[in-house]
């Protein structure tokens, strides 16, 4: 028994070896494939990603780069009605995982940088480029207390697969929630310190053990490895986002008492039933990352949360920054999550910025998500409005490469 | 428009919109819109109104007119359309399947929950008229009820009974594909046997066999056979069966099965197209995956479209709407889409004479929108089935406790 269960731990090591082998090792063709190809999308509307809209624009693609102005020698695409849109940003990606989603044999596991969690060539990064998303920030799931750092991926590349944005900031993730207590309980016997005796048991354990790390990296008390506070005076410093996965109010609640208490800015993850404090969270300017949508077939969400499918639209009402995501479901699913939030209030516009600039700047991915000039040329062609389910995504640009072109898709008329 | 006039009952206070139709019929009146979609052919964009008396549609001209003299519902720049026709569910039911895998006589009607959330949630996207049949996790599974989504009593929502068999032809765990079909022959041949000594030897054998009830109903062609087939293999055995024995009904696909359209188109054999209508296939060899497009491939191949919801997707969005805008966004044209959600799976159920177009001498089965359909910023305002109004999103209590969530009042306030 023993020797099977190393046996596959032997088989498991070796596999994640060869997918990180072939993660790390440039591809033969990546000279050039580095060798960007220069395009013109001409007579297209664009759609900016900050609000904007024009009907008649042209836009280049040229060395990663949009230029709002046609360049030389570069391929013209010319499609009838087409809507240039910037890639969509899924900045809480669960997906691709190898293995768990989070280091769950402790508590704070702020070293954990999510470049490694996932295997860049899993199916669910393309399936993601294909609906347009071109960034997925990934994220460790909240299955503990501090589950660690992001990285942000270009979700799909010519080399057939997702590459981590080189400098892209890394935001730590927490969570007060159900899920960093669920399933622990006190030891019946044996040493406390066994992995197999977990804390915290309860919502109030969740957050006491998060103050008690916060305040031991403020210096308000002591600490006992002083090397591992080090994301966390990021956090204090404002060098770096607090996110944090909650569900419920008292959970809102207890992530802004917390905030208070150690004087660091958060953003809020999932946030079902936020909309119960936007007033204070507009004044606070505590951004939220909203989804996905409950199961509307039941009304209830996740940690058995309230549903309002309106959360966006009074959110974004009251002033609060809101931005959408797939989450859980998978960044697949990121279009139709903004397709549905214009289906409960919020204007087409706002539900694009939701997709696009607004995750992009939390994420400090301040060149993407938005049609500007200059910025990374991260952008999708679609045959009409991209938060549209009859709009067809014709041609996924990443980082100034075609990743997917399906401009010669003929719409064939049928008897 | 009195609420008193209508019957108006709210359903055991579950749905304040859903009201249970009064025994008789409401009066003649005219139903006015900016836009009337037909599903027969005619869109009538300048305005269109229908005359409905007793029940049923008596009239459609373009324009708002009243020639006929009738009280008129005048629904402004709304759109009209037929009620959608969901060709394929297990909605309404707690479990899909018995787990004997023979049961030819279990029959929908005695698994039905009228109170079921999956019937109004039917009414607020538009669809008056479903089959709910069971599952495909036994060889027979028992048979199917063509009913509309309103009444207290499984018999008082049926449209059409004896609608289908369902019979999976894809093997159980455990099982081959050769044992499955041999039990099938062997089950078919058995109730053969029992139809010819019905006549013979004991005339009321049959009437006490339910079993034989319904196997000998189908051999006879007075009950469709309901061929459920995931694999292109699966369609040759079910049209190879349905030869052997004689046997009328139509397929119902799941996505592999998609590469056998070519041989359903030369059968003319009908068919439901799996609820997932883009699939990822995976080569096994070389691992390169392509996604398929399938009601393109149905219409490029000369089937007739019939969509079904698709109740797995994440977060039970995929209602017929928006299964038919992704089928516009394959390809296909706003038309060839309305009719796979309309007059096609009525024309499969064999329920075409009575539902799926406004077409004079069908049943005023009208539903409102507040625009276009195919745009998920439109909802369905009201629903008439057989010219009762069954549905008004602005009485719909429990749509707005989804949209807007909970208010923190005192208690009781929430009420």
């Amino acid at each position: 028994m023993r020797r099977a269960t190393r046996l596959v731990g032997l088989i498991g090591a070796l596999s994640c070896a060869a997918a990180l082998t072939a993660a790390l090792t440039p591809s033969h063709s990546d000279a050039a494939e580095r060798e960007r190809q220069s395009l013109v999308f001409t007579g297209v509307t664009v759609l900016d990603g900050l609000g904007g809209v024009d009907e008649d624009a042209t836009v280049s693609v040229s060395d990663g780069r949009l230029r709002l102005a046609p360049v030389g020698d570069a391929r013209t695409v010319d499609v009838d009605g087409a809507f240039l849109a910037p890639g969509f940003v899924e900045a809480n990606g669960r997906l691709g995982y190898v293995s768990q989603e989070a280091e769950i044999t402790r508590e704070l596991t702020a070293w954990i940088d999510a470049r490694d969690l996932a295997d860049p060539t899993a199916r669910a990064f393309r399936e993601a480029a294909l609906e347009g998303t071109t960034t997925v920030v990934l994220a460790p799931g909240p299955r503990n207390l501090v589950s660690g750092l992001s990285q942000a991926f270009h979700a799909w590349t010519r080399a057939g697969r997702a590459e981590p944005i080189a400098d892209a900031p890394k935001s730590l993730h927490a969570a007060i929630s159900r899920s960093p207590s669920i399933g622990n309980f006190p030891p019946r016997r044996g040493p406390t310190t066994s992995i197999y005796a977990r804390r915290p048991t309860t919502r109030m354990g969740v957050v006491w053990l998060l103050r008690q790390v916060f305040l031991s990296a403020k210096g308000v008390q002591k600490a006992t490895n002083d090397a591992d506070l080090a994301p966390y005076r990021d956090v204090l410093d404002g060098r770096r986002p607090l996110r944090v996965d909650c569900h419920r109010l008292q959970d809102v609640n207890a992530t802004l008492r917390l905030a208070d208490e150690a004087g660091m800015n958060v953003v809020l993850d999932g946030a079902e039933e936020a909309y119960l404090r936007r007033d204070d969270l507009a004044k606070r300017g505590v951004p939220v990352v909203l989804g996905p949508f409950p199961d509307v077939r039941t009304g209830i969400g996740v940690d058995f949360t309230d549903t309002a499918l309106r959360n966006a639209t009074m959110l974004h009402e009251a002033g609060v920054t809101v931005a959408l995501s797939a989450g859980t479901s998978g960044a697949r699913w990121l279009r139709e999550q903004g397709m549905f939030a214009v289906r409960y209030g919020l204007s087409r516009d706002d539900a694009l910025a939701a997709m696009t600039s607004v995750p992009a700047d939390l994420c400090g991915l301040t060149d993407r998500g938005r049609i500007v000039d200059g910025a990374a040329a991260d952008v999708v062609l679609w045959s009409g409005h991209p938060l549209l389910p009859t709009s067809r995504m014709l041609m996924v640009v990443v980082d100034g490469e075609v990743v997917f072109d399906r401009t010669g898709f003929v719409r064939k008329e049928a008897q | 428009m009195s609420a008193r006039r209508f019957g108006m009952v709210a359903l055991a206070g579950l749905v304040g919109a859903v009201v249970a139709p009064s025994a008789a019929h409401a009066e003649d009146f005219v139903l006015q819109a900016g836009t009337v979609v037909t599903a027969d052919g005619d869109v009538l964009v300048d305005g269109g109104s229908v005359f409905v008396s007793g029940g049923v549609v008596k009239e459609i001209k373009p324009g708002l007119v009243n020639p006929w003299g009738a009280e008129v519902r005048s629904h402004g720049d709304a759109w009209l359309l037929p009620g959608m026709v969901e060709a394929h569910s297990q909605g309404g039911l707690e479990r899909a399947n018995e787990t004997a895998p023979n049961t030819p006589f279990v029959s929908v009607l005695d698994g039905l929950d009228p109170l079921s959330p999956y019937f109004e949630n039917l009414l607020r996207d538009g669809v008056t008229t479903v089959f709910v049949v069971p599952g495909d996790a036994t060889l027979i599974g028992g048979q199917g009820l063509v009913l509309k989504p309103i009444g207290r009593t499984a018999e008082e929502m049926i449209v059409r009974r004896g609608a289908g068999l369902k019979i999976a032809l894809s093997p159980r765990s455990g099982t081959s594909r050769m044992a499955q079909l041999a039990e099938l022959r062997r089950s078919l041949r058995g109730a053969r046997t029992a139809e010819g000594r019905q006549v013979v030897d004991d005339p009321d054998a049959t009437a006490r066999s339910p079993r034989a009830e319904a196997l000998t109903a189908l051999l006879a062609g007075t009950l469709p056979a309901v061929m459920a087939c995931n694999e292109p293999v699966d369609v040759a055995n079910a049209l190879r069966v349905m030869e052997e024995f004689g046997l009328s009904g139509f397929l119902s696909l799941g996505t592999a099965a998609r590469r056998a359209l070519p041989e359903i188109a030369k059968r003319g054999v009908p068919c439901v197209l799996a609820a997932d209508l883009e699939p990822v296939e995976s080569n096994p060899e070389t691992g390169r995956e392509v996604r398929r497009f399938l009601a393109k491939e149905c219409v490029d191949a000369g089937v007739p479209l019939v969509i079904q919801a698709n109740e797995a997707s994440p977060y039970g969005m995929r209602s017929l709407w928006y299964q038919a805008a992704v089928a516009v966004s394959q390809g296909l044209t706003r038309e060839q889409a309305l009719r796979g959600v309309t007059v096609n799976p009525a024309r499969l159920l064999g329920v075409d004479e009575r539902v799926g177009s406004i077409t004079a001498g069908k049943d005023a089965n009208l539903v409102v929108w507040t625009g276009d359909p195919l745009d998920p910023a439109s909802w369905v305002d009201h629903v008439y089935i057989e010219g009762e109004l069954v549905y008004e999103r602005a009485k719909d209590r429990k749509l707005k406790r989804l949209l807007d969530g909970i208010s923190l009042g005192r208690p009781g306030d929430d009420d």
